[in-house]
């Protein structure tokens, strides 16, 4: 990262920006902040009545944890599958855009589509459990068990390697060629490259990556609510799921503070990757 | 399927707006418009002086109004009213005794009336073997008959004529309900026959002309007379998505010849258009007049030479009356009141309520919203397969969102709302005071269902009773679901109408629902599972309906309607059924099958712990809503018996006025119905049930209305907890999984919502 | 060579998963609707057995598309919706957040951090959480009810800024500084250096964000009511159980747009990840 100049102008670029998300984004934001110390129904303050009732509610729990345990076990995995896809297409740039295309075309596909898709698949009268039994395999209730946590997971990196595949791509090209040539010469190993250079020059990339992986992460709750809706098996039981719930009864109260409380995690975490980057 | 996602709206569009293009920036709807517009068509409703059937309406160049019709002595009778229909009077005839009805072996079939006044009566004798059925005459103005050298004939389908035209060059239009004939004046051979794919009634269509124009649900369509082809269209998609699915959708037609224009009425209002043109013009709102009442039966428009506009209506119970409008160019073209509705159904109760209460009220208008319109679903609002639950929660959410920043609707239809959460979260304003002063009326029981904590949060408007009917050894064994399971076992040869899973969770679900939870609120496992285990009984026995319909993408059918049943019952198809009872038009068949059977008997379900009913079409005004005392005002009408007389089979009135209305047989001449049905049992055979029905006999009416009115405990569904049941004992009740399996998943889940 | 090919064999396996569900789309929406519900009754209505699927139809049918096509004319007016909201939502985006990306990459300020990952957490709200807090936001404004409501947060979306940001921030700092030797403004620097560098961050916005726009379904579902002005993600939805074919049909034709964006922006991405690495 070049040095930044000091410079009041690049508020000029941002202003612009700054009072359309101020007014669409931040002053709801900042009403939910207020509604997390309000009743239900924009009453009276409350304190911080709406907090202990989320913390000591059991949905609440159950679905952060839930949510904690999907992003824990789907990002990483995205996030190195997508890098060894994107190590490979490096190595063989005439093919990638075959596979890029290829790989990116989940993401179009409209998620009612994919719910479709998913029901007739995933049902235990479905597709998948058709192939197994051809296999000799028992069927097996995808959606109703705890493997409905895994299809997720699944469903989470169909859509998204080639989008994040894509983006580590970009982050390689960035790479001077000159400097794996100089390795070359100077006698290092596969492995020397990619963990002395390849990985140190991907940083930057990474902190975007893993965010805009958080992001998405967030978004298969689309595809688990139109595939096994409101109440899902307990394992996919997400916080927008609860979220969702609460909304449809009314419950702004709780819904505010599990929100504020949310969005407190995630700016923990997003520090955190920071931290890891800036610690390198 | 769960790609059912989006919730839908129904907004009754203002007057004057013609349908909704729209490009970004146009905005509408919240608020009320600034500017409002003058002038406006009001209604009038003129009965006629006497109860008669209408055979045939026409009206002269001078606007003179002629009615043929048919006294309650099937005589028949010529009335005249030179003052657009306020008074009327009686033109003497010698009328023909074939026409009179005295030779014992002629009926009228359908008439028409002609340029001259004179009336083209088509009739039929019923003795004469090898005569032609049909007799066609021209009655002029002294009741002199004259009979026409051609008449038109039954459909190959052995349908009847039901209504008839003579066109300029003589033609002769005859009608069969699915088609129009053009009949040759002089041969009287078939020309042309038109198919607009809906029902053809005297009103549906009208000639100008060379041109027929005919109502094709969807669009009127035009045709050539000479050469029989269809010219044109005129499209209705934009009136018609609005018309609930539910309500009646017929259009009726007529033509100003002087102007040159189409005139066309349905539920959604009058409109214009000049033929050959393109644009059409919305004269009235259906919504702010007696056109959007789910009861009425559109007949025949009439446009008189000052512009009135004159609609012949009938109505079950009220028969046949006249819709009268005028414009009053002082009049705001929109009422200055506002009142928002909202329920997740579409609800005839609703409609019929505002309708009434709009006519007497100019200065109100309501604005009907609906969480999710079309026929997806039934009306408890849950089935099997989350689809159409998550389109019901999605609806929901957009209501939160209203609610939450207050602008919500100020009345509420609780009906598969979140009831308890609204009361807890204080959205919704007491209503003790509506009900207070009411008290006389209604059912006390019924009208406290929604009392917690000293407040009066909803009163049912309507409610239903889970009831049983069949043979009297199984009815009186079957004290709750067990016993009915035993006795079934114990006679295999009977067999209960509906076996399907779904169905009988949805019946049985409520009168056990006290039983299936703690008094903390968790589920009883213990209770769950012999819930559970019965039911799978049940789904074992025989019954005639233990499938869906299979193959051809047709909806499985998990309602169950006691009027097919009580059919089923009465020819001995079925021995058994359980259903709600939800109107009293179920009596008429079900008292008809148990007088044919002899050992017949009904009571409502019970689940150990005493009968229940459910409420329904619930009530309630929203806390924050600007129009508290105009919103109670019309809550009270909606609890009356004028606004409840009607029957949709919604559920039988909260309002005692109405509910014994009810039991009265609306045609004291009683004529003798018939009904059948046809359907396939499960090994492909099909089978036939006939029941000629009559109207009960007053001590079964008694038994019934004692029944029913003995039920006292209300019995609330939660639809979240409702649809958990569904889905997660879809397996076990199929057969496939274990008992201990679904009641674990099943009490896993409540817990999940319980603990939200 | 072969050994050369051999780590393909990866992606390319993949690929299958991948376009698996494209063919199952295609070939269901020229089906028949009784072959169809004949091979989907096992999931459909809980027949026995377990659904199967050719990938080919045995008797192809366009059926399903002239239903849609001819007698769906709410269909026309859905797709048209959504065009029209995609062309101003990307435009708006590209007038907003290009300049807010690059200054956020470019200057750096007091706050100027701290700002940024308020972006950040904001972006990674879910919609359930301000929902209601956006909807009084536009209520006040006017805009519910119209195809603005949709449009102006969705072009204050702070995603395309962060997603953007991160490959303004590629661009050496020396380019610009040379740039700026030979008198450009900051403006300029912007127009002549930032924007054609940043092409593929700023096509890769565009790209990611018509997908997100295209599949839209909470927002409009809340914030506009009629629904003349729906756009097409609210079709496939309302399609019940009896038209699967249908379902499939619009799934297909839905899908279209989509995948034209991307083979379209596939170029640009491409071009612009070129440019980047040969920039020194």
């Amino acid at each position: 990262m070049g040095t930044k100049r000091n410079g009041r102008r690049g508020l000029l670029f941002i202003l612009p920006s700054f009072i359309g998300v101020s007014v669409f984004v931040l002053i709801p934001f900042g009403d939910v902040v207020r509604r997390s110390f309000s009743s239900a129904l924009g009453g009276g303050f409350v304190g911080l009545q709406n907090y202990k009732t989320v913390l000591s509610n059991k949905a609440f729990l159950l679905a952060a944890g839930n949510t904690a345990r999907f992003l824990a076990v789907c990002m990483p995995l995205l996030l190195a599958f997508s890098l060894l896809l994107a190590m490979i297409l490096y190595g063989a740039p005439e093919k990638a855009g075959f596979f890029k295309t290829t790989f990116l075309l989940p993401m179009a596909v409209p998620v009612a589509s994919v719910a479709l898709l998913w029901k007739v698949l995933f049902h235990s009268h479905g597709l998948v459990n058709g192939w197994l039994a051809l296999l000799g395999i028992a069927p097996t209730d995808w959606m109703g068990g705890s493997q409905a946590f895994w299809v997720l997971v699944a469903t989470y990196l169909w859509k998204n390697i080639g989008y994040d595949m894509v983006l580590w791509l970009a982050g390689l090209a960035t790479i001077p060629t000159s400097m794996f040539e100089a390795a070359k010469v100077d006698g290092a190993g596969s492995w020397t490259i990619f963990w002395k250079i390849t990985l140190p020059n991907l940083l930057p990339a990474f902190f975007t990556i893993a965010v805009l992986s958080l992001l998405n992460a967030f978004k298969v709750f689309r595809e688990a609510y139109l595939v096994a809706g409101e109440y899902p098996d307990d394992s996919i039981y997400l916080l927008q799921h609860l979220f969702n719930n609460w909304f449809r009864d009314l419950s702004m109260d709780k819904l505010a503070a599990g929100a504020v409380l949310t969005a407190l995690m995630v700016l923990i975490m997003i520090l955190f990757f920071r931290k890891g980057l800036n610690g390198q | 399927m769960a790609v059912l996602l989006a919730a839908a709206l129904l907004l009754t569009a203002a007057c004057g707006e013609n349908g909704g293009t729209a490009s970004p920036g146009t905005a509408s709807g919240e608020d009320s418009p600034e500017t409002v517009g003058m002038g406006r068509y009001l209604e009038e409703e003129l009965s006629f002086p006497e109860a008669f059937g209408v055979v045939a309406m026409g009206q002269d160049k001078e606007g003179v109004l002629r009615v043929f019709a048919r006294t309650s002595q099937d005589a028949p009778v010529l009335w005249r009213s030179v003052d657009a229909g306020s008074t009327w009077e009686v033109q003497e005839l010698s009328w023909p005794e074939f026409l009179t009805g005295t030779d014992g072996m002629s009926s009228v079939r359908t008439a028409s009336f002609l340029e001259d006044g004179s009336i083209l009566v088509l009739y039929e004798t019923e003795t004469a073997e090898d005569a032609p059925p049909y007799h066609l005459v021209k009655i002029d103005g002294t009741g002199q008959a004259v009979p026409m050298p051609i008449a038109p004939t039954p459909a190959d389908s052995g349908i009847g004529v039901n209504s008839l035209y003579l066109t300029e060059s003589g033609d002769l239009l005859s009608s069969h309900y699915f088609d129009l004939v053009q009949h040759d004046g002089e041969s009287g051979k078939i020309k042309f026959t038109y198919d607009p794919q809906t029902s053809v009634t005297e009103g549906t269509y009208t000639v100008l002309g060379n041109l027929l124009a005919m109502d094709a649900g969807k669009s009127i369509q035009l045709y050539d007379l000479k050469t029989g082809e269809q010219t044109s269209e005129i499209s209705c998609i934009q009136n018609s998505k609005n018309i609930s699915v539910a309500g009646s959708a017929e259009r009726i037609l007529t033509v100003d010849k002087e102007e040159n224009t189409l005139y066309f009425c349905d539920q959604t209002g009058l409109y214009r258009t000049i033929i050959g043109g393109t644009a059409q013009e919305r004269l009235i709102d259906g919504s702010l007049t007696s056109l959007g009442k789910p009861s009425i039966l559109l007949q025949k428009l009439l446009i008189m030479p000052d512009r009135r506009v004159l609609v012949l209506c009938f109505e079950e119970g009220a028969g046949f009356y006249l819709l009268r409008y005028q414009y009053h160019p002082d009049v705001p073209s929109l009422p200055s009141t506002e009142l928002r509705v909202y329920s997740l159904k579409d609800s005839k109760t609703m409609r019929q309520a505002m309708s009434l209460y709009q006519r007497d009220n100019p200065e109100i208008r309501f604005v009907y919203e609906i969480g999710i319109s079309g026929s997806a679903t039934d009306s408890d609002g849950v089935s099997m397969g989350s689809g159409s639950a998550s389109l019901e929660s999605d609806a929901l959410r957009t209501l939160s969102t209203e609610l939450l920043a207050s602008k919500g609707p100020d009345i509420l239809l609780l009906d598969g709302l979140p009831a308890e959460s609204y009361i807890a979260k204080g959205a919704l304003a007491d209503l003790s005071d509506v009900a207070e002063s009411m008290a006389a009326e209604l059912f006390p029981n019924v009208a406290e269902s929604y009392r917690r904590e000293g407040k009066l949060y909803g009163v049912p408007a309507r409610f239903t009773v889970p009831m049983i009917f069949g043979e009297d050894a199984a009815v009186s064994a079957a004290d709750d679901a067990e016993k009915l399971a035993d006795w079934l076992e114990a006679h295999p040869e009977s067999m209960l109408e509906n076996t399907l899973p779904e169905t009988l969770l949805r019946l049985y679900y409520p009168v056990y629902a006290s039983k299936l939870f703690q008094e903390s609120g968790e589920a009883d496992e213990k209770a769950v599972k012999e819930f559970l285990s019965v039911l799978r009984r049940l789904t074992q026995v025989p019954g005639l309906m233990n499938r869906g319909f299979n193959g051809d993408g047709q909806d499985v059918q998990t309602e169950t309607d006691l009027i097919v049943d009580a059919i089923l019952w009465g020819d001995g198809v079925i021995n058994l059924s359980i259903g709600n009872f939800d109107g009293f038009e179920i009596m008429r068949p079900l008292g008809s099958a148990l007088e044919k059977r002899e050992n017949g008997n009904f009571r409502p379900l019970d689940g150990g712990n005493g009968p229940v009913f459910l409420p329904r079409t619930v009530l309630a005004l929203n806390a924050a809503g600007k129009q508290q005392e105009a919103s109670k005002e019309f809550l009270k009408f909606a609890l009356s018996e004028e606004a409840l007389s009607a029957d949709f089979v919604e559920g039988m009135p909260i309002n005692q006025g109405a509910f014994f209305q009810n039991t009265k047989n609306p045609d004291p001449e009683d004529p003798q119905g018939y009904y059948s049905v046809a359907g396939t049992y499960e090994n492909g055979e099909s089978y036939v049930a006939e029941l000629f029905t009559r109207w009960p006999k007053e001590a079964q009416i008694k038994k019934l209305t004692d029944q029913i009115m003995s039920v006292k405990t209300a019995a609330p569904v939660d639809r979240v907890v409702l649809q958990i049941f569904l889905d997660e004992t879809e397996s076990y009740l199929n057969g496939d999984g274990t008992l201990e399996e679904a009641a674990a998943a099943l009490c896993k889940k409540l817990s999940l919502y319980l603990g939200e | 060579m072969i050994r050369k090919n051999m780590p393909l064999l990866l992606p390319l396996a993949l690929s299958v998963v991948m376009i698996y569900p494209f063919l199952f789309l295609a070939g269901g929406s020229v089906m028949g609707a009784l072959e169809l519900s004949r091979r989907l009754s096992p999931v459909l209505e809980e027949g026995q057995g377990f659904a199967f699927w050719g990938l080919l139809p045995r008797f192809p049918t366009l059926r399903p598309f002239v239903e849609l096509l001819l007698d769906s004319p709410r269909f026309f007016v859905m797709f048209w919706n959504s065009v029209k909201l995609e062309a101003f939502t990307l435009v708006g985006q590209l007038l907003i957040s290009v300049p807010a990306a690059w200054g956020f990459a470019r200057f750096r300020f007091r706050g100027s951090r701290a700002l940024f990952m308020l972006y950040i957490v904001l972006m990674l709200m879910p919609f359930q959480v301000t929902m209601v807090s956006s909807y009084l936001v536009l209520d006040g404004a006017h805009l519910l009810d119209t195809h603005w409501s949709i449009i102006l947060p969705a072009v204050f979306s702070t995603f395309p800024v962060f997603l953007i940001h991160r490959f303004f921030c590629d661009i050496p700092e020396a380019l610009l500084e040379s740039a700026e030797i030979d008198g450009a403004g900051a403006f300029r620097a912007f127009l002549y250096i930032g924007l054609p560098l940043g092409r593929a961050g700023i096509a890769s916005a565009m790209v990611l964000g018509f997908l997100e726009y295209w599949n839209l379904i909470e927002q409009p579902m809340t914030f506009i009511k009629t629904k003349s002005l729906w756009p097409i993600s609210l079709f496939l939805p309302e399609i019940t159980s009896g038209k699967v074919g249908l379902a499939l049909a619009a799934s297909v034709v839905a899908l279209l747009p989509a995948l034209l964006v991307f083979l379209y922006g596939q170029t640009w991405l491409e071009q612009g990840i070129v440019a980047a690495s040969v920039k020194e």
